[in-house]
Order: structure tokens, then sequence, then C-alpha cells
């Protein structure tokens, strides 16, 4: 059951992108891309013109997630749902960023995600 | 006896008008006679001058009448008389009373008169006033005594030396100090010589010179030699007196001189001490900063010979941005007013080369209690601080790497989490799922705990009423509980564990909880799941601390219960066998309950030592 919602999954590690990636078709997302670099990121995002990003913190090269959402901002603004451990250091760096954003604290369930892709969509 | 009838018989005076007439024109003497009953029966004109009465008042009355009442009382007039009688005079001196009531000093000489056949007629008293010589004794005595005290007290020798320097006389100070005789005084055995050691003897030959000339000496301190062969401080003042004897006047100030050479030898080892210390920076500066003193250890220090900082503010030796902002001269009065004061911070070498200076800052009192400025103790310490920042760079840098190193962990366990997911999704055997979905649940646990400890502050201890609430709300929300349903409550005091102990404990709630949330709650069934973390206090006496007493975890549901046969021990599911194995690790006990609520409490030391407690 496919809901027409194209996901950007930033992610430096393949495992776990694989398993979020699966668990987002699961529950009826398709997959706009995925990266795992914030320059990956930001070429995705703009090629791909996604509806949401769901993007880790901690990423591969010299970029983070943050820095990463900040270029993606000047291109697009599809909701950047960020994922970390640590919820209240990346809080703090949010509102500086413009835009529609939010933060799933990791560890999730599916369950978990799928609410906050749809909080962030409604 | 003398009679009026016998003046101006004839043109010629008789002996007898010649004797009186003698003794009125002698104004200084009273000639008084007496009968043998005392009475008086003539009054020369001194006598009323010296007395006050005329010779009409005074005529026939008794002879007590020029006693004191005290000498009237004791019959003195009566016993002078009898010893006129007995030995044909009486001579005395004594107070005698005037008309006008005051007291005359008389001295007196009484007569016994005889006629020509011997016979007793009477007696005459010459007596001359010498009230003025008495009382010119009296003040002298005074004064002799008043001197004689001065001479006494305890506090002052005083020494009397023939011009030749024997030694003639001294008080009683003089010989308890010195510890000499007054028999070896009386021996003629000590002089000024014999008291003076040799190296005093030119000095007292200038002082003896200087008493010729001016008749005084001193005053001046010199030491001079007991009865012991010791020597003793004094200062000495005196004067030639003019009867060929000189008198001194001496006061021990041996205590003195000896503080004085003590202070010296301590000033004298303090100056050494100074002078040697090259570690350290030693200077003093007054209140207003001018330094006025720099040892060896400044000038290796600052590289400054003295000549160079003597007089100069202290203010040079601070960086440009310290010496505009008046640190020091604040420090100085800050001291000044309330004591020591230490402090550090970079200073500035001649070559214009900075080090990180440590000092200590005394105020300087000048032994009254007047602060006369400021003494500064201070060492090169850039070695110990560049040691310091490069321990505090290290100890930083693997902080950072233990942080990434749990940052890391949890990741992989992320992955293995992840790994998990992806096999289960090829199972389709439910069992083996439920299984592979616990295993999930068991590693997100473990990393949980790591992911804690990359957020605390020393990477070590872990805030496990923090971690408990967290993993309780990821439990329900990983195996799709809604909280409508089944809710939770959690009550959790502030407990620190390490990780030895937090991943086993955090295994054991994970395993409880995921009991309570598979089993408790079937075919949709509503109830809570409670969960606490507390100190079991009623186990601590009552002088231990709190945080002594064991931990408590305890995990309870309203649910439909355990089966009647459930034995923890026995049980074979793998979360029981891991709540089993993981208790003995803890050193724990494991209680359980089941009734209307199910309860399992799980008790563990928080340290070592605690698993001694009985729990």
């Amino acid at each position: 059951m496919s809901k027409g919602i194209r996901i950007l999954i930033v992610e430096d590690e393949e495992i776990i992108l694989a398993d979020v990636e699966r668990q987002l078709r699961k529950h009826g997302y398709a997959i706009a891309g995925t990266a795992s670099s914030g320059a990956d990121a930001v070429r995705e995002a703009s090629s791909r013109d996604p509806d949401l990003i769901l993007m880790d913190v901690r990423l591969q090269g010299t970029m983070s997630g943050v820095e990463a959402a900040r270029e993606i901002r000047r291109i697009s603004r599809a909701p950047i749902l960020f994922v970390s451990a640590h919820a209240n250091t990346l809080a703090a760096q949010l509102p500086e960023l413009a835009g529609h954003n939010g933060v799933l604290v990791k560890p999730f369930s599916p369950t978990q995600l799928c609410e906050a892709i749809e909080s962030m969509l409604s | 006896m003398i009679s009026r009838s016998d003046a101006g018989n004839g043109s010629s005076l008789s002996a007898e008008q010649q004797l009186r007439v003698l003794l009125q024109s002698l104004p200084d003497y009273a000639f008084i006679t007496f009968d043998l009953g005392n009475r008086i029966t003539s009054w020369s004109a001194g006598a009323e001058r010296i007395l006050g009465w005329t010779e009409a008042e005074v005529r026939g009355q008794s002879g007590d009448t020029l006693f004191t009442p005290e000498d009237q009382a004791r019959g003195a007039a009566r016993a002078e008389q009898e010893t006129a009688l007995r030995e044909g005079r009486a001579e005395d001196e004594r107070w005698h009373l005037r008309k006008d009531g005051s007291r005359l000093w008389g001295s007196g000489v009484m007569t016994l008169l005889r006629d020509a056949g011997g016979r007793h007629l009477g007696f005459a008293k010459v007596l001359r006033d010498l009230t003025e010589r008495r009382k010119t004794e009296e003040a002298l005595r005074a004064t002799e005594e008043r001197l004689q005290r001065v001479l006494e007290t305890d506090a002052v020798s005083v020494l009397f030396f023939e011009k030749n320097g024997t030694l003639i006389d001294a008080n009683h100070v003089f010989l308890r100090t010195s510890g000499y005789t007054r028999a070896q005084i009386e021996r003629r055995e000590l002089s000024w010589r014999s008291l003076t050691p040799p190296e005093w003897r030119s000095f007292s030959e200038e002082q003896k010179k200087k008493l010729s000339a001016t008749g005084r000496i001193g005053p001046y301190e010199k030491e001079y030699f007991q009865a012991d062969g010791s020597r003793r401080w004094m200062v000495f003042a005196g004067r030639d007196l003019g009867d060929g004897t000189i008198a001194e006047f001496a006061i021990d100030i041996n205590d003195r001189k000896r503080a004085e050479a003590e202070l010296r030898d301590s000033e004298q080892r303090f100056r050494l001490l100074v002078e040697n210390v090259r570690e350290y920076a030693l200077f003093q500066a007054d209140p207003d900063g001018n330094i006025t003193s720099w040892n060896p250890g400044a000038e290796r220090l600052f590289g400054y010979p003295q000549n160079e900082m003597l007089g100069q503010h202290i203010s040079r030796l601070l960086t440009p941005e310290d010496r505009d902002s008046g640190v020091l001269e604040r420090e100085i009065t800050r001291v000044i007013e309330g004591g020591r004061e230490q402090d550090a911070r970079w200073m500035v070498r001649k070559d214009g080369t900075r080090f990180w200076a440590q000092w200590i800052t005394e105020p300087l009192d000048d032994g009254s209690g007047h602060v006369r400025g400021v003494v500064k103790v201070l060492r090169d310490e850039t070695e110990r601080l560049e040691t310091e920042q490069a321990l505090r760079a290290s100890i930083s840098e693997k902080e950072t790497l233990l942080r990434e190193v749990h940052h890391r962990v949890k990741n992989n366990l992320q992955v293995i989490v992840s790994l998990l997911s992806l096999q289960a999704d090829q199972i389709t055997d439910s069992a083996a799922l439920q299984m592979f979905l616990d295993t999930q649940s068991r590693v997100r646990s473990i990393a949980r705990i790591h992911e804690t400890l990359y957020s605390s502050k020393d990477l070590a201890e872990i805030e496990f009423a923090q971690y408990t609430r967290v993993l309780v709300q990821d439990l329900f929300a990983f195996y799709d509980v809604p909280t409508e349903r089944i809710a939770r409550e959690l009550h959790a005091d502030d407990m620190v564990l390490n990780i030895t102990q937090a991943i086993p404990l955090g295994l054991i709630l994970n395993e409880l909880v995921v009991n309570s949330l598979k089993h408790a709650f079937p075919d949709g069934r509503r109830g809570t799941v409670r969960v606490s973390l507390r100190y079991v206090n009623e186990l601590v006496g009552p002088d231990q601390p709190l945080d002594e007493a064991p931990g408590e975890l305890c995990v309870e549901d309203d649910g439909v219960g355990l089966p009647p046969d459930f034995d923890v021990e026995r049980v074979e599911s793998m979360g029981m066998y891991l709540v089993r194995i993981l208790t003995r690790q803890l050193r724990g006990s494991l209680v359980w309950t089941s009734g209307e609520t199910t309860r399992f409490c799980l008790r563990f030391p928080l340290s070592l030592e605690q698993s001694q407690v009985d729990l």
C-alpha cells in the first residue's frame, strides 16, 4: 500500500540504512534516494526533490547532518527529520536552521519512525 | 635667786644687776627662775619674746605651763628639776609651749641655785629657741631618707668610687645583680679596673677623662665582670661628688642587649637565607609599590641586578596588559589591610621573555604593628603550568577518544539490531521471529548504556534513574504497546552506577518489563506496569549515609499473574534464565510475589563492599 510519499534517507551505516529503508517500504513509503555523506545528501536533495529527508546527524566525510541540512535549505523546503541519540544537543542547533525540522531520538521502533514522519508531514 | 629689788641699788651696778642687764640684753635666750616649788619667779625679755607671755602673766605660775601636755603628763618638769637637784644641772632639748599654743624646740639648761651657805634657793633655766634649726634638720633628714629610698630601688645600682678607682660602697641592687659581697667592698678588693673587661678599658679611660673635664660621666653602655667571671651589660651615668668620691648609677640592660644580639643573629641568618635562596625570588616593596629589597634569586629569575630594581615600581615586572590593570597595586592594598594573599600570573624578565609566576605576598611589619610594606616570595612555575596544560590536553584527548569509543560501540550495537531486524524479515516462524525481536530488545538495552555513558560527564558513571525512564519508554515503543491500554508508572531514586553494574541491571530491567508486556496482558487486557528504583533505606544503620544502602529494582504489573507452579529457578525461558544468571553476577537476590499483582524485586549491592550486606 503506497502512500506516495518519497523519502530521502541519509545514513552513513549501510546496514542501518538498509534496515530503515526496508521498514519504510514495509509501511508504504517510497524511497527517493539514499546518501551516506553530507555532500551526497545535498546532491540527492537537489536532484531527487524528496517529500521528506530522514537525516542522521553523524555522517561520512567532513560535513555533519546539520551542516548538510543548512546547505539543503538553500535549494529545498522539504521537511528534515533528524535522527540522533542526543536530542538535547541537536535541539539547541535547530532554531538557527530555517524551514520545517524535527528530531527522532535513536533508537526508535518502526512505529515511532512512522509516527514521526506523519507528524512532520501533517 | 635674782631679785628685782636688787636692781638699781647704787650708782654702779652690782654683779647681779650686771648679770640681769646682760640676760635681758640677749633676746635669743630665755632666762627663767623657779622656786623650789616650781613656781616661776623671774622672766627675762628674751623669755617674753620667745614664749609670748609677759613676766606679769607668768610670775607665780607653775613651770609646767611651759611644757607640752604630753610632757606635763609625764612630769617632765619635775624630773628635770630633780636631775638638777641631784646633779647640779639638767640639760635637754624638747618641745615647749608658747602662749599662743604653738610649739618651739628649745635647748635648755636647768641649774640649781644655792646661797653662799649651799642652801637650795631654786632653779634657773636658760632656754634657747632652736625651732628653725630643728625644722632644717628634719627637712634634711627627710631629704636623706628620700635619697636613701631612691638608692634602695630595685632597678638602679649605685656605686661609689674613690678617684683612684677603688669601689668603696654600693647598694644592695648592685650586690644582688653582680654577686659581689659587701665584705669584698669593705676589703677594698674591687675597683673600676677589676670590674672592667680588658677590651672596655680604653673606653673606660676616655670616660674617666671626661669625668675629670666635666665632673660628669655617661650615660654610656658597657659590659662589666660579675663575681662569677661572667659579663653583664649595664648603662652607667655618674658624677664627681666633690669630696674625692665618684657616684655612678647603673641600670641593668643585659636582657635588652641579649635580645638585640639574638635579633642581629636572626637577621643575619635571615639575610644569609634570603641571599642563598636561588629558586625563589624574594623582594620587598613599600606601600606605594616601590621595591625596597631584591635577593639574588630575584636577580636570577628576572634578570635584573639589584641596583636596577631598588626604588623601581613593582609593576615593571608585569606584562603590559596587567600593568595597566593596576593588579599589583590593588594586591598590596589588600595585603596591608587583610594579610597574606597568593596569586599566579605571567611576568616579564629583563630580556622581555615571559614566565608563569606563582607567589605569596605577606604584609611586612616593623615589630610595633605598623605595616611598612609587603614581602613577595615568587617562583617560576612555567614548567609545571606547561606540564599541567599538557596533562589536561591529554586527559581531554582521551576523554574524546573514550566518548568516541562509546559512540562507536553504540553504533555497532545499532548495526547488530539492524542486522537482526533485516534477518527477522526473512523468518516466517512466529516463535523464531519473537526470539529475534527479544534479542534486538536486549542489544538495544546495552546500546542505551553506551549512549548514556557517551553523554555523561565523566564517561564512567550512569544516571540509572534516567536510563530506566528511557529504556521503559523504548520498550513500550519497540513492542508497539499502546499506553492507553497498558499504562506505565515509574518511581526512580537518583542512583549512579558504573558500567559493570549498569549493563546486567539494564538487561534484567529489559527482561522483566518485556515479560510483563508480552505475558501479563493477553487478549487486549488493560492494566499498568510499575517500575521502581530505590535505595533500601531500612537496611542501613542509623550512622550510615543513605547512598550506602543496597539498591532495589522492582517491576510490577496487575495482569493475569504467574502460573501457580512458577519458580524463577526452574522456568526455562531465555528471559528468566538471563534474570537468574545476571542476578548472580550482580551478587543480588530476587524475590517475586504473584496475586492481584505480580511483582519481581531485585536487591543488589551498590559497591563491592556492600555485597556482604544481607539482602
